[in-house]
């Protein structure tokens, strides 16, 4: 079982290289493994780092204001190329003009200025050594600050309660701590295959798994033309799909169906959701496709009982892990820059590295940060002061078989109904529906309740909840979240994963890793027939 | 300290339009005053029971609601250059647009003045006095959904600094005054610490910046918490220079506030005596050398070294 594994074989973060855990308990009835941390925590300097973070917020209005000296132009002349910030009165640009007020030549300089103490209060809440509420209210100030001071259009003071807008940034401030769904969430494995005929095109269609959850229900679907014909420009297969397909149970009760999902021209992926739910009770459901039999699929079996583990994470080592996650990111992204920064800025993980060492969370010989330093010098990325005098530290093993397997385009194509629940982690409660696997990655259909609202788009949850899989041949893999909806607390990702799975990988440990804890789920790869 | 902490601010008149005419509020002596309403507390308990809302009343009761809220110093002026741009109109429109149609009435004067309806709200009002701005400012009302849901108090905050800079200064002072060793909430200030850390720096910083033509990230800020006035001295030359100042919070409300932290060359660290327009006031003419007693009056172009 892999659960023992990642104990045992030295995983890449921190709190696994210093292999401090013990087998703590093995719940019989579920069959979840715990592992937990020994040790105490090592106390943080919480008002240290606290007030660091509103030290440098204030830092960043000053930068916002003009009072730093370098490369400057004239604020007045900075505010009217903006359209967006309306136009300042006479008497006070005079002021300004004759105060000498300067700012630096940055494209948005107050905007710049919010990111950097997001990030900075990101990481030290993720790291545990300020509240969530307090990062978010620095920000909110902050925002709050510059909005009234013009920098950025009043309009962001939008939102209700000003703390609201850094909910956005922070979104464990919504975090829905929801139960366990009552009746629990019920996931059946189809992986089925069927041919069916959309306005003449012939289509192959998969059933991957059903969830269940008391509130929607939801069939996994991958559907891909037959190459046999040039495809006609009529309305989009998933919306045909959507109005000729039916669906009933074994009691005679109907039920209406949406799609909801993307693709290519002739590749969709995505959900058909069932109206209303199916009661519990109920046997089967007979999904009725244009051009082809009703193909049945039973409802009433018990979910995969596959090995679980749970492992809880040393408290003193959140700052690493926080970090390990911020390079790992930026190991796999290469060099390219940061889409929210200017080319040639440092990466955000050096801003919350800097962070995290000025405000006394990390020190110079930190082993994430030699690890950062490591992988910039892979790289040929400068990290700024103080970071630059960082010594570079060994990759971990993890890391060394993301690169070796990186560029590999050798994944066994085929699916796996998973059809699983990990156990609940910080709140949430998850079930793996489907894995696809494909030449170059792979993807893992994830159905959460109790999961964040997301704020941050550009990267979601990404605080809070991580996912990564290990492969019994030792091969390591991060995701990206490709995919997401949301909806009253529960929301539906699609994560790919890469490199490409090993072909000689028999198992996948999909891991989930929040700020406590991690749980994982072993996944057999019985590869079935893909599209 | 023998003066209380207001003593080197002079007052300031504003006008509010309550009832039927044109009110004046007075900040004085620390605190703000309705003169048109010899008995406030009176009114507010006819108010409670159902009576006309007294926007006098109202900006008194709002200022003593955050005459001790560190959000004040967050969003608050960093010095008297450092000017707040939005308007009491643009809070107004913000607000409407968070306000479901019909919750509000709001119509225009002439001459394009706000004027609007609705429980806790403002009117009207021209600043004079020692801050010497004149203008037509307005503060609306604070909706109700926002007094009922969220963080209602931010909007209503907003809507106080909105009024002028002088006003906006005031209630810094009033704040750090609080937080400070003898001010109400002095017993828990350590638990505000970083706080008051981030609101000294903030306020330090421009003040050596002018002093001494250092950059921001050149000056350290500490709370000085011990006795006497604190310390400020200058580790290295040049760019390198770093500039260390301990300082207490209460140099907010006594030296800043007033705008006497930098005065003729002098940096000023503490206040012996004060009377405005007159200062006795303790004040270094460099860092590390040991601070000296000087007069200093303040002019209509501001505070300046009467006797050294």
């Amino acid at each position: 079982m892999l659960g023992r594994r990642v104990a045992d074989s030295g995983f890449a973060f921190a709190g696994m290289l210093a292999g401090t855990y013990r087998a703590d308990s093995c719940d019989r009835r579920s069959g979840v493994r715990r592992l937990v941390a020994s040790g105490a925590p090592a106390a943080l300097d919480r008002e240290r780092a606290e007030t660091y973070l509103r030290v440098q917020a204030e830092a960043e209005l000053q930068v916002a204001l003009g009072f730093l000296r370098g490369e400057v132009f004239d604020i007045l002349e900075w505010r009217q190329q903006r359209a967006e910030i309306r136009p300042i009165r006479q008497d006070l640009s005079e002021r300004w003009l004759s105060s000498g007020w300067k700012v630096p030549r940055e494209a948005r300089p107050a905007e710049v200025c919010l990111l950097r103490i997001s990030t900075l209060g990101r990481a030290l809440a993720a790291a545990g050594a300020i509240d969530d509420a307090i990062a978010a209210d620095v920000l909110a100030d902050l925002q709050a600050a510059v909005a009234i001071r013009g920098l950025i259009p009043a309009e962001r003071l939008l939102g209700g309660p000003m703390r609201s807008l850094a909910s956005l940034y922070f979104p464990a401030q919504r975090l829905v701590r929801a139960p366990r769904p009552t009746p629990p969430m019920r996931l059946i494995p189809a992986g089925t295959v069927a041919t069916c005929a959309v306005q003449g095109q012939r289509l192959r269609v998969y059933l991957g798994s059903i969830v269940v959850d008391g509130q929607s229900a939801a069939l996994s679907i991958t559907a891909r033309l037959v190459p046999d014909r040039i495809p006609p420009k009529r309305l989009p297969v998933p919306w045909q799909i959507r109005n000729d397909c039916t669906a009933a149970d074994d009691q005679g009760a109907s039920y209406g169906i949406h799609f909801s999902g993307g693709g290519s021209d002739d590749h969709w992926r995505g959900h058909l959701h069932l109206t209303p739910v199916p009661p519990a009770g109920t046997r089967w459901l007979d999904f009725s496709l244009p051009g082809t039999d009703p193909v049945r699929l039973r409802v009433d079996g018990a979910p995969r009982n596959l090995p679980m583990s749970e492992l809880s994470l040393p408290a003193d080592e959140a700052a690493d892990r926080y970090l390990d996650a911020g390079t790992a990111e930026l190991l796999t992204a290469g060099d390219a820059p940061d889409s929210e920064m200017d080319e040639g800025a440092d990466p955000r993980v050096a801003w919350a590295a800097r962070g995290l060492l000025g405000a006394g969370v990390v020190g110079l010989l930190n082993p994430a940060l030699r690890r950062l330093a490591a992988v910039a010098t892979q790289l040929g990325l400068q990290l700024p002061a103080p970071l630059d005098a960082v010594p570079a530290g060994p990759l971990p093993a993890d890391w060394l078989s993301l690169l070796a397997r990186w560029e590999r385009h050798d994944g066994p194509p085929g699916t796996v109904p998973v059809a699983a629940h990990l156990p609940d982690l910080d709140g949430a409660h998850c079930a793996i529906s489907e894995l696809q696997s494909s030449a170059e990655s792979a993807t893992i259909e994830v159905h959460a309740r109790g999961w964040p609202e997301p704020g941050d788009s550009r990267r979601p949850w990404r605080e809070l909840f991580r996912w990564t899989a290990r492969d019994d041949a030792g091969g390591w893999y991060v995701t990206t979240v490709k995919g997401w909806s949301f909806s009253e607390a529960a929301a539906d990702l699609t994560l790919e994963l890469r490199p490409a799975i090993n072909p000689a990988a028999r198992e996948l440990q999909v891991i989930l890793t929040g700020r406590t804890a991690e749980v994982s789920i072993s996944v057999p790869l019985d590869w079935q027939e893909g599209l | 300290m023998i003066s209380p902490w207001w003593a080197a601010l002079g007052p300031v008149d504003i006008q509010v339009s309550c009832g039927s005419g044109e009110h004046r509020v007075r900040w004085a002596d620390g605190t703000p005053h309705a003169l048109e309403h010899p008995d406030p507390e009176g009114e507010l308990v006819v108010a409670a029971l159902g009576g006309d809302a007294t926007p006098c009343l109202d900006l008194l009761r709002t200022w003593e609601r955050h005459c001790d809220d560190l959000v004040v110093l967050a969003l608050g002026p960093r010095s008297a250059d450092d000017l707040l741009m939005i308007t009491t109109a643009e809070i107004d429109d913000l607000v409407d647009r968070q306000q479901p149609p019909g919750r509000y009435r709001r119509r225009m004067k002439a001459g394009g003045q706000f004027t609007s309806y609705g429980g806790g709200s403002f009117t009207t009002g021209r600043i004079s006095g020692a801050g010497a701005i004149q203008g037509r400012l307005k503060i609306g009302g604070v909706p109700a959904r926002l007094v009922t849901e969220g963080d209602p108090g931010r909007h209503e905050l907003l809507r106080l600094l909105a009024l002028s800079t002088p006003l906006q200064l005031r209630l810094s002072g009033a704040v750090a005054h609080a937080w400070s060793a003898h001010g109400p909430h002095g017993d828990r200030a350590d638990r505000a610490k970083p706080a008051l850390t981030a609101a000294l720096t903030g306020r330090v910083a421009p003040a050596v910046a002018r002093w001494l033509d250092m950059d921001f990230t050149q000056v350290e800020t500490a709370l000085h918490a011990g006795v006497g006035w604190g310390a400020i001295e200058l580790d290295g030359l040049a760019a390198e220079a770093r500039l260390k100042v301990a300082l207490p919070v209460s140099w907010l409300a006594w030296v800043w506030a007033p705008g006497l932290a930098v005065v003729d060359g002098h940096f000023v660290v503490g206040v012996q005596h004060a009377a405005w327009p007159t200062a006795q006031v303790l004040a270094l003419s460099a860092p590390g050398r040991d601070p000296v007693e000087l007069t200093v009056r303040h002019e209509r172009t501001g505070w300046s070294v009467v006797r050294r």
